[in-house]
């Protein structure tokens, strides 16, 4: 069997506390993305989705490092501690970020056209003629209607949804094998992100490429995505196949993300809130991390981390559903 | 019987930009002649896309955009003439909530300073009174005493919301219109504020205009719906109808692009 593309084990990652120290606000993370596969990452602010993508290419915030006993392999090869040379080859050509804000992606004082063009000459050695061609080609594919005229603009004549077209164009053009979109479409109006959903499936089928994609929002995920991992508090607490984990969520968490979606059919009841937020870093609570909103909460759960229960690809670490001798493994 | 004037009730309305890409006296008619009323204690959403024009339509309701032409009415007044007269009146007859409760907030200023100010101003409460209007204030929209301690920073989006909820019903409007409140915040938060607010209008008869561009987050907490389309509202109805059998291709476009789980 082929290697998946990307392997992460057991990621850490530390940021600074205020008043010295650091915790882990990543802590021991496991995921993988095969090649050509879509994942979604989902969990609240603060539930470590952010930094967990921006450790692949190690793009963290001064102050914020990776825990030694990380890793993080793209085709097998080791990128934590990788010489910055390295990361740097791998980073756009191999990975590439499109983030939330279209706005601040893009340099507002250079043309949509010269910013790809630029990536074309680094990532793939093209200049003049085939590298205007190429960029036309790249503003094409993400259904730019326009491409001259896009190409010769800056990034502010554009709408946001365009804008955030310009930037898949950008990540396309070193040609990555993993698309990382962390809330590409939550800036964006619905019929905007439903469009620009569409376009990341397409361009995922179209190109093999592999989606890693981050929301707060179940519901995109699964208009989206093959797989899902749910994390809260630094850990991701349920995994498994979109369908499965959207219909059969083992996770109280999962459940309550669930339940906070306003939907469009069924009775109309007010969406159930979270009551609380996640913790600080330095505060997580002991045992499951998500014990003191959970109303499910058993004694246990406060003093112990739960285990894996479940029936593989669809797993979650949560006491409700584990029988000794049976759904742990 | 004579039943009592709307709230809020908008007749013709028509807001233009200067635009100049439309020749030297190029003008866009952000709003085109929309009629929308408000009675008391309902809950109308107000929903589509970026460029629709119903933010320059809250605008307009509360005087930040000057009205081109028609009316708005509150409580069978006419808002800006009231608002020339006595300011303060009017600001107690419709209040707006911004997207961005960061940008709506002094970053320099204590949430409890902020509040007190705009106490101050409407009932003139000072001293201890005026810290336990302030304390009352931040109970009334599910925040602690401790937070009037605070700086805008040192909240998250969510309680910012709830502090900019916070300031607009310190003057005890009759309206409460609310741009895109939730959109920039997660799910799980989302849930909150929407609770939030059905619960204040519940409790203190308050009508709420909430604009949305995400037609699920209007279902649950409104009576009715209306969707703007180009300066133009091309569908008023009752929510369940409105989602049962929605008559406008746009409204159903809106519909289709929700995310589904």
């Amino acid at each position: 069997m082929r290697s998946p593309l990307l392997e992460i084990r057991n990621l850490g990652v530390e940021v600074p506390v205020p008043g010295g120290g650091a915790a882990a606000a990543v802590d021991g993370v496991d995921l993988s993305v095969a090649h050509g596969e879509r994942v979604g990452l989902v969990g609240e602010s603060g539930a470590g989705k952010s930094l967990t993508t921006l450790a692949l290419p190690n793009l963290l915030p001064p102050g914020v490092r990776i825990r030694p006993g990380s890793s993080v392999r793209l085709d097998g090869r080791e990128l934590v501690g990788a010489p910055t040379r390295d990361l740097r080859a791998v980073r756009g050509k191999r990975v590439a970020l499109v983030f939330q804000d279209p706005t601040h992606a893009l340099n507002p004082a250079l043309t949509v056209g010269s910013q790809i063009r630029e990536v074309l000459l680094v990532h793939r050695g093209l200049r003049g003629g085939e590298a205007r061609a190429e960029t036309l080609r790249l503003l094409s594919e993400v259904g730019l209607p326009d491409p001259a005229r896009t190409a010769a603009d800056p990034p502010h004549r554009l709408s946001g949804g365009m804008r955030q077209r310009a930037c898949i164009a950008l990540a396309l053009a070193g040609e990555p094998d993993l698309l990382v979109a962390d809330e590409p479409t939550t800036a964006l109006d619905v019929t905007v992100q439903a469009r620009i959903l569409d376009l990341l499936v397409h361009l995922s089928e179209a190109r093999g490429l592999a989606l890693l994609l981050v929301s707060h929002d179940l519901a995109v995920v699964s208009r989206t995505c093959h797989r899902v991992a749910v994390m809260y508090a630094g850990r991701v607490v349920e995994k498994g196949p979109v369908k499965a984990v959207l219909e059969r969520p083992l996770h109280p968490y999962t459940r309550a993300l669930l339940a906070a979606r306003p939907r469009l059919t069924g009775p109309r009841t007010l969406p159930a809130p979270i009551a609380g937020s996640i913790p600080a870093p330095s505060a997580w609570p002991t045992g499951c991390r998500f014990h003191p909103r959970c109303p499910d909460a058993l004694d246990r759960c406060r003093r112990e981390a739960p285990p894996w229960v479940g029936l593989s690809p669809h797993r979650a670490t949560c006491w409700l559903h584990w029988e000794p001798g049976g759904g742990a493994s | 019987m004579t039943a009592a004037p709307p709230v809020l009730e908008i007749t013709g309305l028509r807001v233009s930009y200067s635009d100049r890409r439309r020749g030297a006296h190029g003008r866009f008619t952000a709003v085109d002649g929309v009629d929308l009323t408000l009675a008391r204690g309902e809950a109308v959403g107000l929903v589509g896309e970026s460029g629709s024009g119903k933010s320059t339509l809250a605008r307009a309701v509360v005087g930040v955009v000057p009205v081109e032409a028609g009316e708005v009415r509150a409580g069978g007044e006419d808002l800006g003439l009231l608002r020339e007269r006595d300011p303060r009146a009017a600001a107690r007859r419709v209040q707006m909530v911004f997207q961005d409760a960061q940008g709506a907030l002094d970053p320099r200023q204590r949430v409890g300073s902020a509040l007190g100010e705009v106490l101050r101003l409407h009932d003139g409460s000072v001293g201890s009174e005026g810290a336990d209007a302030v304390a009352a204030l931040l109970a009334r929209v599910g925040l602690e005493e401790s937070h009037a301690r605070r700086f805008p920073h040192q909240l998250s989006g969510g309680q910012r919301q709830r502090v900019g909820i916070a300031r607009a019903l310190a003057v005890e409007p009759d309206v409460l219109i609310l741009d895109e409140p939730v959109s920039a915040l997660d799910v799980s938060v989302q849930a909150q504020i929407l609770t939030l607010l059905d619960g204040l209008r519940r409790d203190l008869d308050l009508s709420v205009l909430l604009i949305a561009h995400d037609l699920a987050v209007v279902r649950n907490v409104c009576h009715r719906v209306a969707v703007m389309y180009r300066g133009r509202l091309v569908e008023t109805a009752p929510t369940d109808a409105l989602f049962a059998a929605p008559t406008d291709p746009y409204t159903r476009a809106l519909l289709d692009a929700v995310p589904r789980l």
